[in-house]
């Protein structure tokens, strides 16, 4: 893993995955380029944001993997689910006894998620001083 | 004013030469620093995180900040143990320390507090009348003032019409704040210039007075000469993930941690200060806090307007102080339940949520170990009598907002869905397991407390380490009680206390 690079690629599937369920609408899982985005922004984070919270992260993303398919009785891991299911396997861990690691993984996803101008907007927020960046989005 | 050197930029080893080394640029460095540079001492300023300039952190997005200013993106922790939740630890990693990212207010000690502190520990100087000249000048330098009800969001206002309806009326903050606009994002860098951060009314100052400053540069040991300590050694930090570069070598006549609670004690406890008390890392102390949301039938939009505006001491008496507060719309999505369409659904209300806090006046419970690397382990255990103040303060902020007119309120309790009044009154929140619990905290304190014996304190009623001379330690780690309400300006003024003491004696 570079310097340039926080979670690493098979860590970023996971996520995305993982993000294809959070933010799907009626409509199926948000446009790719916005998941795109997030990656992206998610890699950055995690590249700056220090060993601990990187670590604390990947744990708690892991062991949302490889709980949750358990939770709807499959063996394979989250990302290879398809999308329903994997929301039900979500929905089961977090009304369940492992909904700590599920919910940091799922805060920093909204944290960021919800910064896209787009996602922004689907929602409701006009806080402009808050949509500013130093990044492009 | 003398350059702020950035460290990363710094080509190879760094070996400097002062008066007076300040580790650390914060709430209680930035104060020693520039008070000793006005008195003419040649001040140098170590700080661990990068210099980010006013004009850049203005522009950044709540995330950005987090990942640029804050220590460990915002993720440290305290291990709950017992029956105690796992508490989420914000503090900042710049130039200016957790002062850029403070929703700006400012209380001086409660009487209360200074009460305890002069009678109960010793320190007869903690009185309000002879704190008060520390007060005048900390609020004079960072110009506090007090929000006007206007700037109010509607979300407190709400909290306030419902505080109303069960007999008590909000009071209006004090913040650090000069044309403020209200709009709301105080504790990610203010992107107005409006409020009086230390990087803005103190640093500035120290420059012009000639002290120097430094970035990125991580302080490992403090160097000691017998019974002195006479100066600091560390790394210049490099790269996104401060990786260690050049070496750092300050020599002085004294030296001020001033690192915070979580810090301050690792550099104590490496230079063997307090080895025989036992004390160094003890006595923390982190105002557990809790936040409550409710959704109304109308729009609330709590972004628009002061971030913090009102407060509330109605439940002094049960360890609690309520304050207001938002937080960006993402972060309210990600505690709200649900996955997918529901969530989805969740999110499409955030604006019509309004949220206010509570912390707990707590008596501490809170250790600060080495730990593997450059953060330490810090353990939480909270005594019966604030762990039995933690559902009170759940249920007192739900009864307000559907006091207000809520139709649910939502409880920082994994797994639980929105409340209604019925619901809340059968709900058996004191039953609820720790691990089920969200909480906070901004406010670590205490670890290095002052007092008036080696045994039960670290640094003298002057800042000044009981064992090793020269050594004094200038931020929240040196406050003996937790206060019950945020601490900047009483960390300052303790700063300012120990710079004017320190002024007084003259150099080695």
């Amino acid at each position: 893993m570079s310097d340039d690079h926080g979670l690493g690629s098979r860590a970023l599937r996971t996520t995305r995955a993982l993000a294809e369920a959070l933010f799907a609408t009626r409509d199926g899982a948000p446009p790719a380029e916005r998941i795109d985005w997030l990656s992206e922004e998610l890699d950055d984070f995690f590249a700056r944001a220090g060993t601990k919270s990187r670590w604390l992260f990947l744990v708690s993303l892991f062991t949302v993997s490889v709980v949750a398919p358990l939770l709807v009785g499959r063996l394979s891991p989250l990302r290879s689910l398809p999308l329903d299911l994997r929301t039900r396997a979500l929905e089961k861990m977090e009304r369940g006894s492992f909904a700590l690691p599920l919910l940091a993984v799922k805060a920093m996803l909204c944290v960021i998620y919800y910064e896209h101008p787009d996602a922004a907007r689907a929602m409701g927020f006009d806080g402009a001083c808050m949509l500013t960046s130093a990044r492009r989005t | 004013m003398t350059p702020i050197v950035v460290g990363r930029t710094h080509t190879g080893d760094l070996k400097v030469d002062c008066d007076v080394v300040v580790v650390g640029s914060g709430a209680g460095g930035a104060v020693v620093a520039t008070e000793l540079a006005l008195a003419g001492q040649d001040v140098v300023v170590l700080e661990e995180g990068p210099y980010v300039a006013p004009e850049a952190y203005a522009k950044m997005r709540p995330s950005e900040s987090m990942r640029h200013l804050w220590r460990d993106g915002a993720l440290s922790f305290a291990i709950g143990l017992g029956d105690t939740p796992m508490i989420n630890v914000t503090m900042g990693r710049c130039l200016g320390g957790s002062s850029v990212l403070t929703g700006g207010v400012c209380f001086r000690i409660p009487d209360a507090v200074l009460d305890v502190w002069s009678r109960v520990h010793g320190l007869a100087d903690m009185t309000p009348a002879r704190m008060e000249a520390c007060f005048d000048a900390v609020e004079r330098a960072m110009h506090v003032e007090e929000v006007p009800v206007a700037m109010r969001s509607r979300s407190t206002t709400l909290f306030g019409d419902g505080a109303r309806k069960l007999g008590f009326e909000l009071k209006p903050m004090r913040r650090n704040t000069k044309d403020c606009n209200g709009c709301g994002r105080c504790n990610f860098g203010c992107p107005h210039g409006a409020k009086q951060s230390v990087d803005l009314s103190y640093l500035p100052r120290a420059r012009a007075a000639g002290a120097r400053m430094y970035t990125d540069c991580l302080v490992e040991r403090i160097v000691t000469k017998g019974d002195h300590a006479v100066g600091v050694s560390g790394r210049l930090l490099d790269g996104p993930r401060a990786k260690k570069r050049g070496t750092l070598e300050v020599r002085a006549r004294r030296v001020v941690v001033a690192a915070g609670s979580y810090h301050s004690p690792l550099l104590l406890m490496r230079a063997g200060v307090g080895r025989a008390s036992g004390q160094v890392g003890r006595n923390l102390t982190l105002h557990p806090a809790f936040r409550v949301m409710a959704r109304f039938d109308d729009p609330v939009r709590g972004w628009n307007g002061a971030l913090q505006s009102a407060w509330s001491d109605r439940f002094e008496k049960e360890k609690i102080t309520l304050t207001g507060l938002f937080i960006p719309p993402g972060v309210i999505a990600a505690t709200m339940p649900g996955i997918g369409r529901e969530h989805a659904e969740r999110a499409a209300e955030v604006p019509y949520i309004a949220l206010f806090g509570g912390l707990i006046h707590d008596e501490g419970g809170g250790v600060v170990r080495r730990g593997f690397g450059r953060e330490p382990i810090v353990t939480y255990r909270m005594t019966r009598e604030d762990r039995s103040a933690v559902p009170r303060v759940m249920r007192r902020m739900a009864e307000v907002f559907l006091a207000a007119g809520a139709k649910e309120v939502f409880l920082p309790v994994l797994g639980e869905h929105g409340v209604d009044a019925d619901r809340l009154r059968t709900l058996d929140l004191e039953n609820v397991p720790a691990a089920r619990i969200e909480c906070a905290s901004q406010h670590p304190l205490g670890s290095c407390r002052m007092g008036t014996s080696p045994e039960h304190s670290v640094v003298n009623p002057d800042g000044e380490a009981w064992d090793l001379k020269d050594l004094y330690v200038a931020d929240g780690s040196v406050l003996p009680t937790s206060l019950g309400v945020n601490p900047q300006v009483s960390i300052m003024a303790m700063a300012t206390r120990i710079a004017w003491k320190m002024r007084e004696r003259a150099l080695p």
